[in-house]
């Protein structure tokens, strides 16, 4: 009669030490799990593109070889500007042309400015060529503006004549 | 001897998960990175030091210690009606500040992770610029996405 021989433990102290190594094999992916995340957004507003369109003339009409005609900005040319709805704009007079032709003078120009597209209760101002205005469109994003000059003919050749006023409109 | 081995090993496990535990460790986005308004065709770049757009996150960790800072950057944001605007972000836009001081940024790329050193008080700041660059025909409206920071320990 053989008895089988007892299973093999080794020695105690191996054992303790395998039993360390597994359990610090749990412990060591705790640690490598020591991470945080954050997280924030990234934010723009693409504005549309402005718009500024001459929707009506300044016209002095029909006049005499020598004469001065002056042109309320009330009645005189009407520029709509269009864009993203409140928002601050610069306006830049760009162009406003000191002569019609030869002997014809423009002076005195003169200007308003409204969000609503009747110039009832617009705001009066004296526009310089070169110079520039802030203004805020409207909700709708609409913005106008209405100028007035004199005129001042001197013995002018018989003609018709036209000269570009330029608007140049950016946002604020 | 079975017994304490076993005993022995608890008590190893319980002392590293209280370490793991114990290496605090936190980000937060503070301040959004903010193009503000845009015009199409017109490509903007914030700068990592503008005080006001520049994105912000802070860092809480274990004083003094090193971390790994790495982002996930998206590459557009989503605006209106499926609309995608492009960002992008080149090497220097990612700023790291022990003192949390816009001002006091060493400069890393955010397109790499990144080995920093807490502050002796464990807190520290990072700052991230970017540029967008709206197409000619961009759609105009409200465009965003999302960054995520991460920090570890090494």
């Amino acid at each position: 009669m053989v008895s089988p021989p007892p299973p093999h433990r080794g020695p105690p102290m191996r054992r303790a030490t395998s039993l360390l190594c597994l359990l610090l094999l749990y412990a060591v992916p705790a640690l490598a799990r020591a991470q945080s995340s954050g997280s924030s957004r990234v934010t723009a507003r693409l504005l549309p593109s402005i718009s500024v369109t001459g929707t009506q003339d300044l016209d002095f009409g029909t006049i005499a070889s020598t004469q001065v005609i002056t042109v309320q900005a009330r009645n005189g040319g009407r520029f709509t500007i269009q864009g993203n709805s409140n928002t601050p704009v610069l306006i830049e007079f760009t162009s406003l042309p000191a002569a019609l032709g030869l002997n014809l003078g423009l002076s005195a120009w003169t200007g308003l400015a409204n969000t609503s597209p009747g110039n009832g209760g617009a705001t009066a101002f004296v526009p310089v060529s070169g110079g520039t205005r802030s203004a805020t469109l409207a909700n709708n994003g609409r913005y106008f503006l209405w100028f007035g000059a004199t005129l001042t003919a001197t013995n002018a050749a018989p003609g018709t004549y036209t000269v570009p006023v330029i608007v140049t409109v950016v946002y604020n | 001897m079975r017994r304490i081995a076993l005993v022995l090993g608890l008590a190893m496990l319980s002392t590293h998960s209280a370490l793991a535990q114990g290496r605090k460790i936190r980000v937060e986005g503070v301040r959004p990175l903010s193009f503000g308004s845009l015009l199409a065709g017109a490509p903007t770049t914030v700068l990592r030091t503008d005080p006001a757009n520049s994105g912000q996150f802070n860092l809480t960790a274990q004083n003094n210690d090193l971390v790994i800072l790495s982002f996930s950057l998206p590459s557009s944001m989503s605006g209106p009606s499926g609309a995608s605007l492009p960002l992008s972000f080149s090497g220097s836009d990612a700023g790291f500040s022990q003192s949390q001081s816009i001002g006091a940024q060493v400069t890393f790329d955010p397109r790499q992770s990144y080995v920093a050193t807490m502050s002796q008080q464990g807190r520290a700041s990072v700052f991230l610029g970017g540029t967008a660059t709206p197409a000619f025909n961009q759609r105009p409206g409200a465009y965003s996405a999302t960054i995520t920071l991460t920090v570890m320990y090494p």
